[in-house]
């Protein structure tokens, strides 16, 4: 018996099979293939060169479909691998649908979101059928197509806690109003309250700019396609941002009233958050800062103040 | 063949020889005489050694055992392999490779490399064909692409089906920018086998009227990292529907997104980043100065015998393409390709001693000494070769020059160095006809190879730095004469 390793050992030590399939004629592999052959492991094509198609014949014709790669090619291996083939680990959930990754994190923010409103029942008719009804249009909302992308990502506490008390305190404000008013554009509003100001965890350090034009940024770097409604709410956010600071200004009718909802919806979330008192104090007090402002259309502010005797925040 | 690269390891241990052995002493030794299964029984001195071997004659393996066993036991192992590579040809699902095979020479690399161009309507072309040949194999009712537009937005791009090839604006039967949305977003693939009860997309199913959508797959069109569009594919018409292991799938999406990109703006994005990402996997680890270089070869000592190392570099087929381009363009090109060579003979402590419309000398050894420099040139030939094969000649293609070609000749000769005054002016000259061998070696060169002279590798060691060819009987002429010659070729 000889002392040194024979083929057997050695294949399973140092070296991992692989499918020759993976490689593609002409490109060049940047690590050798071995084959155990007549007693030896012999390199049939060496690192950094092209298989041509003729030798991806040969093999197939011999019925060869797997090589080796020597251990030490790993790394170059897993590289090459998640360049060549990206998609590679995706097909392995191919029937199933988004990862459990963005399952986790939208049932995490639906959760959260129904912990920061709760309705005052004796105000509503059926307040069960009611809110049962509210949670199923709010998942259903939430799982839109366009909108998952948002769950693939991890967000900085501060702008992802902003977006998960406005969805869900708009998804209940919009159906208050919709006996009042017209809002033609729910859908996109809803959207937009939820991505209107996100900062990934990632970018957090890179992100330089202003504090509202961070989702564009997100979306511009990550190549995210979304509606053209969508990317105007953005421009118009963008130019009232610069408006606000003028005194005077004033939410008129020609603008998107369902722009303006949002933007109220907002101021009031991010004011509650600011003042410390008691729950009830803080909503009222909240809600005359924004009256304050003057900056909203008179019947739209009674709206809002007659919905904040129905709900209640909570931080 | 075939038989001969089993790992004999691996199917033995799903042959269960303790069962079947269990009083028959045996042993298996591999054709290198180690032993891959053995029993307590077979310590006996008394067994024999019998050859197992295929029907070519190759030996696979040695049995020790009883003679009144060799044959059964060989019978086995023999069922074994059968087995085993009936099993492997079904993991390794066979018809995918035909399938890739019958038409790559078509689609493949080859074209995508070698033929490879950056206009936006060939390349539509290419896609468009391959799109055609992919539903040949994966026959899909409709497939349609959609790409990235401006302002974070898809725009369709084409759509194929039975009725032929739509394009943008045109009437398509499945408009479902929500599904390729969802891919390109997320960067991942969906696939629905009950699309009208479809969680997320049932809905929008349903408002596609004159056709049943029963099952898709969408998948986001991805190279070097940069997102161009998605691909989906609208019901399935063929048999088997395990999409997981195909890789001739998975090579097809890949390709598609290849040209996507190059249409898109590989141009730009493969000057920008691969020449430099590729120049520097050539490139060597001295950094040059090029202040110190002008003064070593001012100062240079004249009237001095030294061994110096020649090269000698020429772009093949030259004079019959370059015509075809403008005089700008023709300046670019060169420039490009000189960029490259000096970067990397300087990056080996070699300097460029002449350039000269297609070709160029340089020398190693030349004006001060340089350690191992015989290696540092071989190094860098292999480099230079390697970045004309993968960067400048796809870089030139892109300029409709086809056949663009490199090769070098390098040579070691001892150079008198001299200096001459006409009119109070001096002239550095060399008194022998050092670059004679040089060009010869490189004259005889095909394309992406390099001829190096016995002189530079007998030294070196003929494997040491990368394996070589030794070629005899080159038809060298005056001092070269009968020289042996070694080639790197790629």
């Amino acid at each position: 018996m000889s002392e040194e390793k024979s083929i057997s050992e050695k294949l399973e030590a140092e070296f991992k099979k692989i499918h020759l399939a993976y490689l593609i004629p002409d490109l060049k592999v940047p690590f050798g293939l071995y084959l155990p052959f007549k007693g030896k492991i012999i390199e049939v094509l060496r690192a950094g060169t092209p298989g041509s198609l003729e030798f991806f014949h040969r093999m197939a014709s011999n019925g060869i479909h797997y090589a080796y790669l020597n251990n030490k090619d790993l790394p170059n291996w897993s590289n090459w691998k998640k360049i060549r083939h990206p998609d590679e680990g995706f097909f392995q959930d191919f029937s199933k649908g988004p990862s459990n990754e963005i399952k986790k994190n939208l049932a995490a923010y639906k959760a959260r979101s129904f912990e920061k409103l709760k309705i005052i029942p004796s105000f509503f008719n059926e307040p069960e059928f009611y809110l049962e009804g509210v949670e199923k249009r709010y998942h259903d909302f939430l799982n839109e197509p366009g909108i998952v992308w948002v769950f693939n990502e991890k967000w900085v506490e501060k702008n992802i806690s902003i977006s998960i008390r406005l969805s869900y305190f708009m998804i209940i404000f919009l159906d208050h109003l919709r006996d009042h008013l017209m809002i033609y554009d729910e859908k996109n509003v809803l959207i937009f309250s939820v991505i209107h100001d996100l900062m990934s965890v990632g970018m957090s350090k890179d992100f330089k700019g202003k504090p509202e034009e961070s989702t564009i940024y997100y979306i511009k770097k990550k190549e995210i396609s979304i509606s053209k409604e969508i990317n105007t709410f953005f421009e118009i956010q963008k130019q009232v941002g610069l408006m606000k600071k003028d005194a005077g200004f004033k939410f008129d009718p020609s603008m998107p009233k369902g722009f303006q909802v949002f933007s109220l919806c907002k101021d009031l979330v991010e004011s509650f958050e600011k003042i410390n008192s008691e729950t009830d104090q803080r909503m009222a007090s909240s809600f005359r800062v924004i009256k304050s402002k003057k900056i909203y259309e008179e019947p739209l502010l009674n709206h809002l103040e007659k919905f904040l005797g129905k709900v209640k925040l909570y931080l | 063949m075939k038989e001969q690269t089993i790992n004999l390891a691996e199917l033995i241990k799903e042959i269960p020889f303790e069962k079947i052995c269990k009083n028959i002493p045996l042993k298996i030794l591999d054709s290198n005489n180690s032993v891959v299964w053995e029993n307590d029984l077979s310590n006996d001195d008394a067994l024999k050694s019998f050859p197992l071997a295929t029907k070519a004659g190759n030996i696979l393996a040695t049995l020790k055992t009883k003679e009144d066993y060799k044959g059964i036991i060989r019978k086995i192992i023999f069922r074994g392999i059968k087995i085993y590579l009936l099993n492997e040809r079904k993991e390794s699902d066979i018809d995918q490779i035909d399938v890739l095979f019958k038409d790559l020479n078509y689609i493949s690399l080859k074209k995508k490399f070698d033929g490879a161009n950056f206009n936006q309507k060939r390349n539509q072309e290419d896609i468009f064909e391959t799109l055609k040949m992919f539903r040949n194999y994966f026959p899909f009712e409709v497939i349609n692409i959609y790409v990235k537009g401006n302002q974070n937005s898809l725009i369709e791009f084409c759509e194929i089906s039975t009725d032929g090839l739509k394009m943008h604006g045109e009437y398509w039967h499945f408009p479902l920018k929500e599904v390729a949305e969802f891919s390109f977003n997320t960067g991942s693939i969906y696939r629905s086998d009950d699309s009208k009860n479809d969680f997320y997309f049932g809905k929008q199913i349903e408002t596609i009227k004159n056709k049943v959508i029963n099952d898709f797959i969408t998948m986001p069109l991805v190279y070097l990292n940069q997102k161009l569009g998605s691909i989906t594919m609208y019901n399935f018409l063929g048999v088997s529907k395990n999409f997981d292991q195909n890789y001739a799938l998975k090579n097809f999406i890949q390709i598609l997104a290849y040209k996507l990109f190059l249409g898109e703006n590989g141009d730009e994005v493969l000057k920008k980043k691969t020449s430099k990402r590729f120049l520097e996997r050539f490139k060597g680890k001295e950094v040059p100065d090029y202040g110190k270089l002008k003064k070593n070869i001012k100062n240079a000592k004249h009237g001095e015998e030294r061994p110096v190392l020649v090269m000698y570099g020429k772009i093949k087929s030259f004079w019959e393409n370059f015509h075809r381009v403008k005089l700008k363009t023709q300046a670019n090109l060169l420039n490009y390709h000189y960029n490259i060579v000096s970067n990397i003979v300087n990056s080996y402590s070699g300097t460029i001693y002449q350039i000269q419309e297609e070709s160029f000398i340089a020398l190693w050894n030349y004006p001060t000494d340089v350690e191992e420099y015989e290696k540092k040139a071989v190094l860098a030939s292999i480099g230079l070769i390697q970045m004309a094969h993968d960067q400048t000649h796809l870089h030139w293609n892109s300029f409709g020059i086809k056949d663009f070609g490199f090769s070098l000749g390098l040579t070691k000769e001892l150079v008198n160095f001299d200096e001459m005054k006409i009119g109070g002016k001096g002239f550095k000259c060399f008194q022998n006809n050092f670059i004679d061998t040089a060009t010869q070696l490189q004259g005889l060169a095909s394309n992406w190879t390099a001829y190096f002279h016995e002189k530079i590798i007998t030294d070196l060691g003929k494997n040491n730095i990368v394996p070589m060819r030794k070629i005899f009987n080159l038809n060298l002429k005056r001092e070269a004469q009968g020289s042996r010659v070694f080639a790197f070729k790629i």
